[in-house]
Formats: structure tokens, sequence, C-alpha cells
């Protein structure tokens, strides 16, 4: 009786999402269009996104990559242009998981890891119901994946950056999230911890999650994904990084904030903000 | 006499018994709903929401001429839509949200004791609504306590995962299509009406303490939330049967002796974070941990 329940009221339930059409891209943007009170914070943004891709979202501080994934995610209503996620519009989808910079949560919320992973689930459950065992069971695969298993039952604060970074991964995944937003995961991360993040994504396209993921590093974006965008508020360039990050492109989307460095073999672009890292531009 | 005496003693006085419900069941549902209070930083919105219910309350003094079972619904209804005033100005953001419920708050509690100064012999009722009587307490208001506690602990319950969301997450809340703007409001209703319900037992001035106290406690003790609604819900019960016995026996006003033993219970929890956080840097540094 109590699972005849719990079908019906998932059922009725699940019934408020959007359904996904064939063969329309995962996301289509159309001339996504932001204000602020201070100004115009995205510009005739239009682009589709296929399953299955990396993208790397790079751009100087204030490019409006965070503007652009709240969008996405249906966070934020653009004042103007269309946004469609598998067909539909994006108020309807629970499939695209935003995971906040770090510097955005409260760290100190009594929550342990666990509790934290089960918050992707909790439409899922039904109207009422508290988490079930097969949720936690989702909550367990979730953390094996990103390897933390071990520290399911630890309150939030006791996690590295790099680990506090690889549970939002994992509550995405909890979440069953078909597209992840990852906003700035790899700030303040030192190269090993980089490095569990990026095997993680790589193990997330072979299962076909789309991932997008706003950095400054620019020789990480060029060396590890194979589709960057370019964004200072306007799209300067979406494609594969030898075709993006040239000079003109660089020079447009930084402005001052870039300085180009004649090497023997190729040329380096060097940022002023130490955020924005280095690069190595291909011939 | 013997400690059996000493606690049966005052179970004699139907009114002692009356005021141990009454002190228990407030002291439940302030602790639950505090809990909230406390990790969304809501604590200055609390206080001045219980103050902020004294115009009403006073209102309602003067048409009932002194009766004090209808009081409850006056001060619900003013707590309700104070929360929501208040809900709604901090979202106008012209002014900083702190010195909006400053204003709303003192503006509120001057009135109300404007309005009540119109009476005689005002002090001793005044009293009672800035202190609280739980002592006071009748059959037909314990029943309307026990009523309403039940009811927001029911609704605590039954959206459990959706305020959690909402009060570590409001983003992912909004990506997972929850519908934040009424939780959010439906969780300041929940704290009106708990400021509405314990009223009588710990009145306006002392109020924030049952709220916010025995949840902080709580906090330095576990990192999980359910368990520190369980937890502060104890250490509120807890602190209302003491703080009556020694209402009873040392002769001190109950109200603020229930919140005196909160208190100090808070500072026995914070002794004890204290002392094991030392412990635990001890214990970490002899295992080194993985990145």
């Amino acid at each position: 009786m109590k699972n005849l329940i719990n079908t019906f009221r998932k059922k009725s339930f699940s019934r408020r999402y959007a359904p996904h059409e064939e063969n329309a891209p995962l996301l289509a943007m159309r001339d996504i269009t932001v204000h602020f009170e201070t100004g115009m914070v995205l510009d005739r943004i239009s682009f589709d996104l296929t399953p299955g891709a990396a993208v790397a979202v790079v751009g100087p501080n204030g490019a409006g990559k965070t503007t652009l994934f709240k969008v996405i995610a249906g966070i934020l209503d653009p004042g103007e242009g269309i946004v469609q996620v598998s067909g539909h519009e994006p108020g309807g989808h629970t499939c695209i998981a935003y995971v906040p910079q770090r510097s955005t949560v409260d760290w100190t919320f009594p929550a342990t890891v666990a509790d934290v992973v089960m918050m992707g689930r909790i439409n899922k459950m039904g109207p009422f119901l508290w988490p079930q065992k097969e949720d936690w069971d989702v909550v367990q695969r979730s953390l094996d994946f990103v390897n933390l298993s071990a520290y399911a039952k630890r309150q939030i604060s006791e996690l590295s950056g790099g680990q506090q970074q690889r549970m939002f991964m994992a509550r995405a995944l909890a979440q069953e999230a078909e597209l992840m937003l990852l906003d700035e995961p790899f700030n303040g991360l030192d190269v090993p911890a980089q490095e569990k993040i990026l095997e993680i994504l790589a193990t997330l396209k072979q299962q076909n999650v789309t991932v997008m993921i706003s950095m400054h590093d620019l020789r990480l974006a060029a060396e590890q994904f194979d589709r960057v965008m370019l964004l200072n508020k306007e799209l300067l360039g979406f494609g594969v990084p030898e075709e993006i990050f040239t000079r003109d492109l660089l020079l447009k989307a930084y402005q001052g904030h870039l300085h180009f460095v004649e090497g023997e073999f190729d040329t380096l672009a060097v940022g002023d903000d130490c955020c924005e890292g280095e690069h190595h531009e291909y011939h | 006499m013997n400690i059996i005496d000493l606690l049966i003693t005052p179970l004699s006085y139907s009114f002692m018994v009356r005021g141990l419900t009454a002190a228990i069941l407030t002291g439940i549902v302030c602790a639950v709903i505090g809990v909230y209070v406390v990790v969304r930083g809501l604590a200055f919105f609390g206080d001045a929401l219980a103050h902020s219910i004294l115009p009403g309350v006073a209102v309602g003094y003067l048409l009932t001429d002194g009766a004090r079972e209808p009081l409850f619904w006056w001060g619900t209804g003013t707590a309700v839509i104070v929360s929501l005033v208040i809900g709604a100005v901090s979202k106008g953001a012209r002014i900083k949200q702190d010195t909006a419920i400053g204003i709303i708050f003192a503006g509120m509690f001057a009135l109300g004791i404007a309005i009540i100064s119109t009476v005689k012999s005002y002090t001793v009722d005044l009293t009672h609504f800035l202190f609280g009587d739980v002592l006071g307490v009748s059959g037909n208001q314990l029943i309307t306590i026990a009523v309403f506690s039940a009811l927001i602990l029911i609704l605590v319950i039954a959206f459990y995962k959706e305020f959690l969301v909402l009060t570590f997450d409001p983003t992912l809340a909004t990506t997972l299509r929850i519908p934040t703007r009424v939780f959010e409001y439906l969780q300041l209703i929940l704290i009106a009406l708990t400021v509405a319900v314990s009223f009588q037992a710990v009145g306006v001035a002392l109020m924030v303490a049952m709220l916010i106290t025995p949840a902080a406690a709580a906090y330095l003790l576990t990192k999980r939330l359910p368990i520190m609604m369980i937890l502060a819900a104890i250490i509120a019960s807890v602190s209302g049967v003491i703080g009556l016995y020694l209402s009873y026996y040392v002769n001190v006003a109950s109200g603020p002796a229930i919140v005196l033993v909160a208190t100090g219970i808070f500072l026995l929890a914070w002794g004890y974070s204290k002392f094991r956080t030392r412990r635990l840097v001890l214990d970490s540094k002899q295992e080194i941990k993985p990145v």
C-alpha cells in the first residue's frame, strides 16, 4: 500500500516537468540579452549545444559567465531572447544542474556531505516524503563516482576546496543532470585537486553528460576541452581552441588586460590579472 | 523533604501543571523554528517580530476589556501581517534590511506601549505582555497552544526537505523548480505563528531567547539539521521545566527563569564544543589528512 501511494505521488509530481523533444539540441540560445541596473551584462548571445560536449567558458571578470549560466539554468529570466532545453523552455526542466562558486556557500551550515548530495534529489521524492533507502543508494553511488565516500558523514566545513567542488558534482549527479554548469570550479585549487576534477569530467563525458565550465585559465581550457567559448558580454567565439584563441579574439575579449610575449616557438599570452593565467597560442 | 517530594509538590497545583505543559510545548516549537532562525541568521527579525505584535495585542486588550484568551488571535494576526510586511520590505532594497526591520520593530513596539498606557492600571498587564505569564495559562489557552504547536510541527516535518534546500541553497531550490517564494513566505509565517503561540509563556521581550538560545546550543553539539532540531527541542523543554521549578522555589518570575536556564545550557554547550575542538585538533596532529 505504501509503495502504491509513493508511486502515485511520484507520478503526479513528475508531470510538472517539461518533456524532451528527441531531435532538438540539448541547449539552444537565441539572442539572449540581459540588462542589470549597472548596464548590459549579456548582449545577443546565440549558440547551440549538442549532448556530450565539454565546453570551457572563458572571459575576463564581469564578462557575464555566471549570468549566462543562471539564464541557462532558468534561475534568471533574460530580458530578451529565447532559451530552449531539449526543445522546451528552461523553467520546466530539472535536468540542468548549476554548481555555484564555492565562495557563495555557507560552509558552517549543519549538514553532512551526504545531506548536501541528497539535496539534489528532493524533487524526485514526491511531496511530504523524507529520503528513502533508494535515495540514499543514489547518494552513495554519486559519492563513489567522485571518490568521496569516505567523507559522507563529515560536516561540510571539514572538506578541502577540491573536495567541496567534488561534493557539488556528486550533488549534480544525484540530481541526474544531463547538463552541468560548473561556475569557476578550479578557482583556488592546487594542481592535484584540479586533476581529480578533470578525471571526473572525463568520466562524465563517457556517460554523455554535457558540461559547461567557466574558468580563467586559458591554457587549461585549451589543453583539456574540445570546445571553448570566449565571452565578454557578447559571444566572441565558440569552437575548437585553435580557432578561438587567436590574438585578435583574445585582445577583443581581454582588451588591455592581456599582453603577448613572442617566444622562440610560439606566442605566449599573459594576463594582467593573476587569475587569468597564461596560454600558448598554437600555430 | 526528599527530591521526589520537591518535584511532586508543585504538581499538586493545577496552574503549575498547565504552566509546565505550556512551557514544554512552546519550548519545543520555538526551538524547532529557532533552528531556521539561527541558520538563516534571522535573530534580529525574530526579535523584531516578537516586539511588533504588541500593538495588535494592545488593541485586543482594550476591545475585549482585559480578557486574555482573545489576545492569541490578535497576536497571531499582527505577527503574520508584520512578518509578510518585513518580508516584502526587505526585498525592496532602498534601505538595508536590518535598518528596515529596526524601524518597523521600534515603531510597532512604541505604538503598542502607547496604546496600553492609555489604560490607568496598565503596568501589571504590560509586565505580563513583556515578560510572559506562563503560570497564568488557562485550560482553553493551553488547547490553543497545543493545536497550533502541532500544526507548526506538522508543517515543518511535511516540508522538511523543501525548507532544508531553501535554507542552504536557494539557487538549487530554483533549479529544482521548488516554488521558492511560497516556501520563503511560509517560513516567515511559521516564525510568526511561533511568536504568537509563545507570547503567553515568555512575553515579547524575551521571546528571541527562546527562538535562538536552544537552537544555538544545539548547533554547537551536532552537524546535522534534523538532529539540531531534536536537540534544540530537548534543551528548550528541559529549560522550561527547570526554569519553572526554580521560579516556584526561588520565587523569581517564570519567563526570565526559563531564559536563564536556557542561557546556562548554552554556556555548557559552548564550553563542551571548545573542549571537543581542542581535542580534535590535538588528535588530528597525529594523522595526515588525504587531499
